[in-house]
């Protein structure tokens, strides 16, 4: 009982200290995804933050539970591109989440349908949101590398991803304002240039020597 | 005898050599002296010209193209004075400090400011202080008018947006929502700026470090912000300028245009069509440089919050139905328009007159030589 309650204090410490920090890393994604694709409605609002909380959520047990089974054995490597990739990935799907919004006509996946996409993409923004690795993030896998168990690698990460999801409550104060149908065509456009710029620095992370 | 306007336009060269003529009665007699005299006698001119013919789009242009171009040759000569180069300077690495930087840093400085005050330090005020208090008195007088009265780029656009009568391609219609591409710019930088702790659209969006000292290209950042800046400003300054006859930067490229559009309703002034004299003929909509009009406006009536009250749809109005207007007083009076304009020549004057009589002197010089 004693390594459980003190591995959720230490993840929930860690979320408090550096929450700052994962909502700066979260708030450039979430704000004008929000703006774009909230609807009318405080309850539709919550349940749309609610599924990307989900998927923060999902990502942060996944990870947890890798990071803590894998012990000792990868101990400290982690390859510069696992950094990198998520971030990509995450801001290529804003760029192209933005241009279905602006441009209703065209469809990326013309397979699956449209509200299909739109109804999973919060998790999935939520989830690559969650594999995005920031400075908190890497300390929490350390530490789990050294705990070296995906039983509290979970609780340890479910206890961080509470404390530092505080930091993005605030969010759920100004959604009232983003009820418009301008104001989502603002969001998406915002999407768009936030995603460009994300993507830019991913791509420049790729090459370090620059 | 004039009359009527003659007694408005005296009386406001009156009081703006009066409220501009501080700084000159600080100098030193001798050529600057007489160049901010010079300036002071055009702007009253100017505005003379204004009341007497009741065109305002000729005379303010001209106004705002040559604090634009001063501006540049007043920064540009500094710097040649500082760092021996007007293009690249490895010198000057410092983001320069201009109004349109006070919209996309300001939580970056609120930020600061915070800090200051939670560590006792209450006297610690942020850089953008001062900046803001001007900015603020600007923006209560004359609201979004800064942007085609004041601010020292929008002449550049302005320029190429005036040559030719008639625009080379009729752009006179937006697709739905791309006007609101200047708010979505303004939240990104604002956000990422403040996440970045960095001056975000300085760095990498704004085309008019024309105007000051470009960073030195030494590394592959460095490169694509500089080939941003060259691709923007081509573009969006000079290219679609010349050819729609409309101002694009200052529409799509500007995040303080598109702050003045929501702040600057705390100003008075506003500018209205009167729906009895208005005859639908779309002529405002041809004439708006910022696509503050469209089809749906017109009809009803309406000019939207970018407008930044330049005063070019009056001109082309054939039925006299567009003017300046007060909030709460019925249109049709001419008080609004006497007074929206007296406060912008006065704020555009002061701005001008910080660097227009210097650069005039430079540019003098500089033809003498050769």
């Amino acid at each position: 009982m004693r390594p459980l309650i003190s591995v959720l204090a230490e993840g929930f410490i860690l979320g408090i200290s550096t929450g700052s920090v994962c909502a700066a890393t979260c708030f450039p994604f979430l704000l004008p995804y929000l703006m774009a694709e909230s609807g009318d409605g405080f309850r539709k609002q919550a349940f749309l933050l609610l599924r990307f909380f989900s998927g923060r959520l999902t990502a942060y047990l996944l990870v947890g539970a890798m990071a803590g089974w894998l012990g000792g054995r990868f101990r400290g490597y982690f390859p510069e591109w696992t950094h990198d990739w998520p971030l990509i990935i995450l801001a290529s799907a804003m760029m192209v989440l933005a241009l279905e919004r602006i441009f209703p006509k065209i469809s990326s996946c013309p397979r699956v349908p449209k509200p299909f996409l739109s109804a999973q993409f919060p998790f999935l923004l939520g989830f690559l949101m969650g594999l995005n690795i920031c400075p908190p993030f890497l300390i929490g896998i350390s530490r789990l590398l050294e705990i070296g168990s995906s039983g509290l690698g979970m609780v340890f990460f479910f206890a961080f991803f509470v404390a530092s999801s505080l930091y993005l409550l605030p969010l759920f104060l100004i959604l009232p304002f983003f009820s418009s149908e301008r104001m989502r065509r603002v969001g998406a456009f915002t999407s768009f240039l936030v995603g460009i710029s994300y993507l830019a620095k991913g791509i420049f992370s790729l090459f370090p020597s620059r | 005898m004039p009359g009527f306007p003659f007694l408005i336009s005296s009386g406001l060269s009156i009081f703006i050599v009066l409220c501009l003529s501080a700084p000159v009665f600080f100098s030193a007699p001798g050529a600057l002296f007489t160049a901010k005299l010079a300036w002071i006698f055009g702007i009253g001119f100017a505005s003379y010209r204004v009341f007497r013919t009741g065109s305002v789009s000729k005379w303010r242009s001209l106004f705002f193209i040559i604090l634009a171009w001063a501006f540049i040759l007043e920064f540009k000569s500094t710097l040649i004075g500082l760092s021996g180069s007007a293009w690249v300077s490895p010198e000057i690495q410092e983001v320069p400090y201009c109004h349109i930087a006070i919209a996309s840093t300001l939580l970056n400085h609120l930020y600061h400011q915070y800090l200051a005050v939670l560590s006792g330090h209450w006297l610690k005020w942020s850089p953008l202080a001062a900046g803001l208090f001007f900015w603020l008195l600007a923006t209560l007088s004359i609201g979004q008018g800064w942007c085609s009265w004041a601010c020292f780029y929008g002449g550049l656009d302005t320029t190429f947006s005036s040559f030719g009568k008639k625009p080379l391609l009729k752009w006179f219609h937006l697709p739905r929502g791309i006007r609101d591409f200047s708010l979505a710019l303004l939240i990104t930088v604002l956000v990422l700026s403040l996440v970045k702790t960095q001056p975000i659209y300085c760095l990498w969006g704004c085309p008019l470090k024309i105007s000051t000292g470009f960073l030195d290209p030494d590394t592959a950042i460095r490169k694509l912000q500089l080939a941003i800046f060259a691709v923007a400003g081509i573009l969006f300054i000079i290219g679609i300028p010349l050819l729609i006859k409309k101002r694009t930067f200052c529409t799509f490229l500007c995040p303080f245009g598109a702050w003045q559009a929501l702040v600057g309703r705390i100003s008075p002034f506003r500018v209205s069509i009167r729906p009895d004299l208005c005859t639908l003929c779309g002529q405002c909509l041809k004439a708006c440089p910022v696509y503050a009009i469209d089809a749906e406006g017109v009809k009803e009536h309406k000019i939207s919050s970018y407008c930044n009250r330049c005063g070019d749809c009056f001109d082309a109005c054939p039925t006299g139905a567009i003017d300046y207007t007060i909030r709460g007083l019925a249109p049709g009076t001419p008080l609004p328009r006497i007074l929206f304009l007296v406060s912008a020549w006065l704020i555009g004057g002061s701005v001008s007159l910080l660097f227009v009589p210097s650069a005039m002197l430079k540019g003098i010089q500089w033809i003498a030589s050769i």
